[in-house]
């Protein structure tokens, strides 16, 4: 079913489009914003407070094909900017302990091994790992969100994974 | 370490369970954005955006579930829901219907919207705070002079929505809209007068519950004059719920609102004057109540028609009359107090007004200094609302001089 609404004025356009692209992105941005704090509270209120953000300013994208990027971006800065502000406090959530429950022992301590890694990078190197691995995003639409040239997403990636000890080539 | 340890993790990621609620963040972002957004316009003295959602959001709460927090109640006036099609009502003869039993619904939501060239209306409904799932058993009815849509929804028990029927009226159709009495108090039933003749499709949605008029103007359609047969006007009161009750066995009728805004039932509407007095005589057999025939065509409102006069000679000789009432300054009215309806007389005395009601024949006085009146009229008849601090009181009586004789003395609104 398909009910779009066009709306008389161009505030009330612009408004469609605005929902419409929360619409499609919100899971992505609620797991992104996990990923970074694991518990459900405050993915949640960093979600919120990128939504608020991304409202206020949607009138300044020029271009639409970068909506999705300066979506993610305003996600990924929230969600900085609040592990900052928290960083004393680490609350875990126990699903995302009872995430990994399903795996075998085996499989069970190699990705705690590779979560204790990931847990140390620092945030772009982090930010780099859940966009490019967990989201499928291209190098080239990493850095437009981080706004870096992509030799740099490149070179960081690459080092972020020996950190990791994690060979591609396997 | 190998890749596929980064790949399990990708699957922990893609298996992040989302939250229920992150529906309700997710507004709770938006509204915030859109209040700060009106803050920061009228700062500029810029026109305030109007709050207004889309689809997207009412997809986005059908597919994640509907389960909100009392403090998302408020978001439930404001904003419209469009549902998922259940279908495209068929009418004949105008009328239509839909839904499913169900009751505690409030008609939580009404509003306005242009889309593919229609003029849309929306109503939503909740129960208990939350968007309900299908829409009750509902009633629906197009009539012509004045063109109007009656809605009759079921299991409805309160109508917060009516706090916003000044959003139907940027409908460009809408000329007014207004609940209508009702004595069931598991039903809800409201108007929607048209300026124009329109062409209209009804949609019944649901996940959430919503109905959709989408209207267009009826450029085709030839205005026909019509003879009413109807009541007098009443106040939204029982009285009329009483009236109408005592037609609905064998007869259609539709409450409407005349030109003053009181209210009156039309038995039927008649394409000749003659269809409609041969009716008017078989009924005043059976009925113990005036009625007459009015003429209308298209827009024109209906005119307010009030109870039968006495004339006031008649009152100055009758001889058990001792009151203040049977002064020749009495005026002959119909009087509204606190929902009963009665007949009496005005007078206009130099410190207040006097009323005397016909039925317990009683007189009471108010005076000026402690009553505020406020005036209203309309071409053959005025309405003059009586406000104290312990009583509301409304009286309607024939056009006079009566204004001008009351300026003598007090000041009206």
């Amino acid at each position: 079913m398909t009910f779009g609404l066009r709306k008389k004025s161009y505030v009330k356009e612009r408004e469609d489009k605005f929902l419409s692209l929360i619409n499609e992105n919100q899971e992505k941005l609620y797991k992104i914003a996990y990923s970074y704090v694991k518990n459900k509270e405050d993915a949640l209120d960093i979600v919120q407070e990128s939504v608020y953000k991304a409202y206020i300013s949607y009138h300044k994208i020029q271009k639409a094909q970068y909506e999705k990027t300066w979506l993610t971006r305003i996600l990924i800065n929230t969600s900085i900017d609040f592990i900052n502000k928290n960083r004393k406090i680490v609350s875990i959530d126990m699903s995302y302990i009872e995430n990994m429950s399903g795996s075998s022992n085996e499989n069970l301590d190699a990705k705690l091994i590779v979560r204790e890694a990931l847990d140390k990078l620092t945030e772009k190197q982090k930010t780099i790992i859940i966009l490019r691995f967990f989201e499928d995003m291209k190098l080239e639409e990493i850095a437009n969100i981080l706004e870096l040239p992509i030799s740099t997403v490149k070179t960081t990636l690459y080092r972020t994974l020996k950190e990791m000890k994690i060979d591609l080539k396997e | 370490m190998n890749k596929n340890s980064l790949f399990d993790l990708k699957k922990d990621y893609d298996g992040i369970q989302i939250p229920t609620e992150l529906n309700e963040n997710i507004q709770a972002g938006i509204e915030r954005g859109r209040l700060q957004m009106n803050k920061d316009n009228k700062n500029n003295k810029h026109t305030i955006l109007k709050i207004c959602a889309s689809f997207a959001v009412a997809l986005t709460l059908v597919t994640a579930g509907v389960n909100m927090s009392s403090s998302f109640a408020k978001f439930l006036q404001d904003i419209p829901y469009v549902g998922n099609l259940v279908k495209v009502l068929q009418f004949n003869n105008g009328k239509s219907d839909g839904g499913s039993i169900t009751d505690g619904t409030d008609i939580s939501g009404i509003d306005s919207f242009e889309e593919e060239g229609y003029e849309n209306i929306i109503i939503n409904f909740s129960q208990n705070d939350e968007l309900q799932e299908n829409v009750g058993a509902f009633k629906v009815s197009y009539n012509e002079n004045p063109y109007t849509m009656t809605f009759e929804i079921g299991g409805a028990r309160s109508f917060s929505a009516e706090e916003n029927f000044e959003k139907l009226l940027d409908n460009k159709y809408v000329k007014d809209v207004y609940k209508i009495i009702t004595l069931d108090d598991s039903m809800v039933r409201f108007v929607i007068e048209f300026n124009g003749p329109v062409e209209y499709k009804v949609e019944e949605r649901k996940s959430p519950a919503s109905i959709i008029v989408g209207l267009k103007e009826d450029e085709d359609y030839q205005e026909k004059k019509s003879y009413s047969l109807r009541t007098q006007s009443y106040e939204y009161g029982e009285t009329l719920g009483s009236l109408e009750e005592s037609l609905i066995a064998d007869y259609e009728p539709r409450i409407l609102k005349d030109e003053n805004g009181l209210f009156f039932v039309e038995i039927g509407s008649f394409a000749t004057k003659e269809e409609a007095d041969k009716q008017l005589d078989e009924l005043a057999k059976s009925i113990d109540t005036e009625l007459l025939v009015e003429e209308r065509t298209g827009i024109e409102k209906p005119q307010s028609i009030v109870p039968e006069i006495t004339d006031n000679n008649e009152t100055t000789t009758n001889p058990e009359s001792d009151t203040d009432a049977s002064n020749e300054s009495a005026y002959s009215v119909s009087i509204s107090e606190d929902g009963n309806q009665y007949y009496g007389k005005v007078e206009i005395l130099t410190d207040g007004l006097s009323i005397y009601n016909d039925e317990d024949k009683g007189t009471v006085k108010y005076d000026y200094k402690n009553i505020q009146l406020t005036k209203s009229s309309g071409e053959n008849s005025f309405v003059l609302e009586i406000k104290s601090d312990d009583k509301n009181i409304m009286i309607t009586g024939v056009y006079s001089d009566f204004f001008e004789e009351l300026g003598k003395y007090t000041i009206v609104e």
